[in-house]
This record gives C-alpha cells, structure tokens and sequence, in this order.
C-alpha cells in the first residue's frame, strides 16, 4: 500500500524566495500528525501543495501514490487557514452542497456536531462569529470519511473549551486507516492526541520523529524540543 | 458535477435577478395602466416611466457586475479554497459560471421584450400587431427567399458567440489580473485593454487586409447577402473564445496562487 502522502525532493518558490525548500517525507496511514513550525516556515505551502491549491516548482508531492487532481480531492478534507464560507447559504444548505460534492460525507455526523456547538442549522452563514464560522468549517470537513485529513491552525481563532472538544472530534472521528496532519504553532494544546511530530522550518524538514521517541529517548515534552529546536 | 456546479452558481445568482425581474414586470404593469399620451405627459407618468428604465438598465449593470462578482470572489478570493479543492476539474468551474452567465443575460433580454409589450398592452390590438409582424416576415422573406432562415440563425448564433468570447475575455483578463501580488486589479483592466486591442488589429489585418486585399473585398461582390464574410467573423470570434478559455483554464491549474 502507497504512504498516503509523499513527498520526493519537493520544490516551491515564490519568485525567487524557497518557501519549501527540497522536502523529502512519507507520511503512512492510521496517524495523527504534528506539522510544526514557526510562522513562515512552510507548514501552509506545503499543505496547498497536497491540495492542488499550488504546482510545485520541481519534485513531486503524492496522495495514495497519485499527483493531486480530482482523485486525490476525493481522499482528501483539507480545513484552511482562511474563512471559505459565503455569505449567502445558511448552515444547513452548506451541509447539503458538502453532501451533493462528496460522496464520504456524513450529514448526520454533521448536524450532531451542530447540536453539540449549540449551532441552529438555520442561522445564516454570514450572522456567524469568526469563531462560529471557523467551528462550522471544522465540522464539515470533519465529517468527510476521508483518507487524509489536513487541519491548517485548526484550533487557532477557538475559545479554550471549544479547542478541547474539537481536539476530541478530530481523535474520535476518523477511522483507523485515516490519517490526520495538524498544522500547528500552539505545540502544548495538542501534543496530548499527536502519534508523530514533522518540524519544518525555512522550508526543509528539521526532524521526524514518534511523540513516544522523543518522550522516552530524549526525556522531554514535544513543546520544550520545539522551543529548543527553534530557539530564536 | 459540471450539473451540480450549475445548481448552485444558478441558486448563488437567482437571488439578484428574480428580485428585479419581479420589480421590473411589477413596474411595467404600472407603467401599462398609465395612459401615455405624447401631447399631455402628467408627473406621475414621468415618474413610473423613468423608475421602470433605471430598473431595466439596472438589470443588465447587475447581469455584468454579478458576472465579474462570481468569478473572482467565488473563485479567486478566500472562497476559492473551497471551490477549488472540491473534486471537480477546474475548467468545470469555468463553464459553469459561464453558461449561468449566458443565460441570465439571455434572460435579461426576454423579460426586457415581455416588459415593454405589458407597458404597449393597453394601447394595442394584438391580433393587428400579429397580422404586422406577419407582414414583416413577408416582406424580409421576399426580400431573402429561403436564406432568410439562414440569416435569422446566423444572428442568433453570432449573438451568442460573441456573447461568449466577450465573457471568456473578461475572465481572462481576471485570472491574469490574479498573477499579480500586489496590482490585481489594475492588472485586469490592463490585460483586458491589452488583449482587445490585440484582437481588434488581428481581426482588422484578416478582414480589411493592409492593401485592400483582405476578406471583406473578396467577399464583397457575394449577393444578396454576404452570409459567408459573416460566418468567418463568427469563426473568428469563436476562436479568441477558445483562446480566451485556455488562457483562463491554464492559469486556473498552474499559477492558482489564492491569498
């Protein structure tokens, strides 16, 4: 079985700057997944990349051994950074156009989720807070059935009750086989649900490791190697 | 999925145009009940009359502002992540919101024409304004024969091909715009500018010629009706469309750089 998602000597520049500079990876299935770095680091470029949001400059980037394209968007729910909502639609004609578009897509995962958040799946997209709105956006992709989940900041604009029950949504809500990459820079709050840590920084790989390796070998948290990893 | 596109471009951009269909028809009934009279204009008429027009210019403003709105918000801005990482070709996403274009704006054309005979309702006959048209088929068919099908297709085909190549320009010169970091809209405009010009010369060289040798004088001796010169435009205009279309799909594929 392909790693759900490979990278071969991938290359991104923006101009002339490296945003991901020569990135070799595998990343297999059934995991949860750190993607560490500070700002600017190409935790975002990278994501894009597996998304078909960005080409690469050189290299290759693959999902289940295939170059993203339709048939990895079928395998993949990907939760940006931004605010992708419109303005017009209310919450539950947004869960019907992800129903009509993905055919993994759990509706009555969904209004759970809603219930549970205390959101009325008749309230207007655009009447929602900016920590509603990026709840909604982590419901819906949440309740994909998908191969690959890839959370960019999942948890960054949440209050701290709603980031504990979204952390707990995302370890309980994915099969087995899946696999979820978490871009992060708030190491602490999640490092309690990682299998793995990625930390990347200018664009290149630093360190891959096992949550417990580094727990058991070098006899520290995930948050204190990171702040020695990226001392400034 | 191209299906599922159209469903909700056409649900997104219904909510604009069935409103002002609605006023405009609403508008046009008052309008018929009003009594024009050219030598005695009341103030009430004026006022009707004039409300109906802002609102029969506003509908085709809104069919060109909601055009250019759909393309870049829904696509090119933040919405665009979610556009574009549903699993759907990206020229899918062109043809979409192209054809939901085309057909409001063939809709804009039809409700113009049903407004304007509700507003002459009152003062016509319409079994003498049938028995006129009658007339009128009459007359063009004696002047055409049996070409004159052929003219009344080429018209409505040219009007929607260039229909189309004006959108795809439009959409072109977005995308291009989109390459920009910092000049997005300046950009377009200047692309736009740029890639009409480019067009008008090379259609200029093909059909004037520079020493009087172009198509429109081989052609011009054709009777009755230079139906073939008006094809080859047609042609022409179909063919910056699909130049149009690749320019937009290629940028849509590889220089997608979303903010």
């Amino acid at each position: 079985m392909n790693p759900i998602l490979e990278c071969i000597n991938l290359k991104k520049n923006f101009g002339s700057i490296p945003a991901v500079a020569g990135i070799n990876l595998k990343v297999e299935r059934g995991r949860i997944v750190g993607l560490l770095g500070p700002n600017g680091s190409g935790k975002t470029t990278l994501i894009k990349l597996a998304n078909a949001l960005l080409v690469p400059t050189s290299g290759e980037i693959l999902i289940d051994g295939k170059r993203p394209g339709v048939e990895t968007k079928k395998l993949v729910s990907y939760l940006p950074e931004k605010t992708y909502l419109n303005n017009w639609m209310r919450i539950q004609e947004i869960i019907e156009f992800f129903s009509d578009f993905y055919s993994d897509f759990n509706a009555e995962k969904a209004y759970d989720m809603l219930k549970r958040l205390n959101l009325d799946p008749k309230e207007r997209l655009k009447n929602l807070s900016k920590g509603n709105k990026e709840k909604i956006q982590l419901i819906l992709v949440m309740s994909r059935e998908a191969q690959l989940y890839l959370l960019d900041e999942p948890i960054g604009g949440v209050d701290p009750a709603a980031r504990d029950y979204i952390l707990e949504t995302i370890i309980s809500n994915y099969n087995e086989n899946a696999t979820v990459i978490i871009s992060t820079h708030l190491i602490a709050d999640i490092e309690k649900i990682l299998d793995d840590v990625i930390f990347i920084k200018d664009g290149q790989i630093v360190l891959t490791s096992t949550v417990d390796n580094i727990r058991d070998e070098k006899g520290k948290s995930v948050d204190a190697l990171f702040r020695e990893v990226f001392r400034c | 999925m191209l299906g599922k596109l159209l469903k909700y471009e056409i649900k997104a951009t219904s909510r604009v145009f069935l409103p002002l269909y609605s006023v405009l028809i609403v508008f046009a009934i008052i309008n018929s009940f009003m009594h024009f009279n050219a030598d005695d204009f009341s103030i009430p008429q004026f006022i009707t009359l004039t409300l109906y027009i802002l609102i029969l210019v506003g509908m085709f403003v809104a069919s060109f502002i909601v055009m250019i709105q759909r393309f870049y918000k829904n696509l090119l801005s933040e919405e665009g992540y979610l556009m574009f990482t549903l699993p759907v070709e990206n020229w899918k996403h062109i043809v979409s919101k192209l054809i939901t274009s085309v057909m409001w704006i063939v809709l804009s054309c039809i409700m113009s024409l049903l407004s304007i005979l509700i507003i002459a309702s009152q003062g016509i006959n319409f079994s003498e304004l049938f028995a006129d048209i009658g007339m009128i088929w009459d007359t063009a068919y004696s002047c055409f024969g049996a070409s004159l099908y052929h003219f009344i297709i080429q018209m409505i085909v040219g009007f929607i091909v260039v229909m189309v190549s004006g959108i795809l320009l439009i959409y072109a010169s977005i995308a291009i715009g989109q390459l920009s970091d910092n000049h997005k809209i300046l950009l377009s405009i200047g692309a736009f500018i740029g890639i009409y010009t480019l067009g008008q010369i090379i259609s200029f060289i093909l059909f004037i010629g520079t020493n009087g040798n172009g198509l429109v004088f081989k052609l011009s001796q054709q009777s009755p009706f230079p139906f073939a010169i008006i094809w080859q435009a047609i042609g022409m205009s179909a063919t910056f469309a699909v130049i149009y279309f690749i320019i937009t799909n290629t940028i849509l594929n590889r220089r997608l750089n979303l903010e």
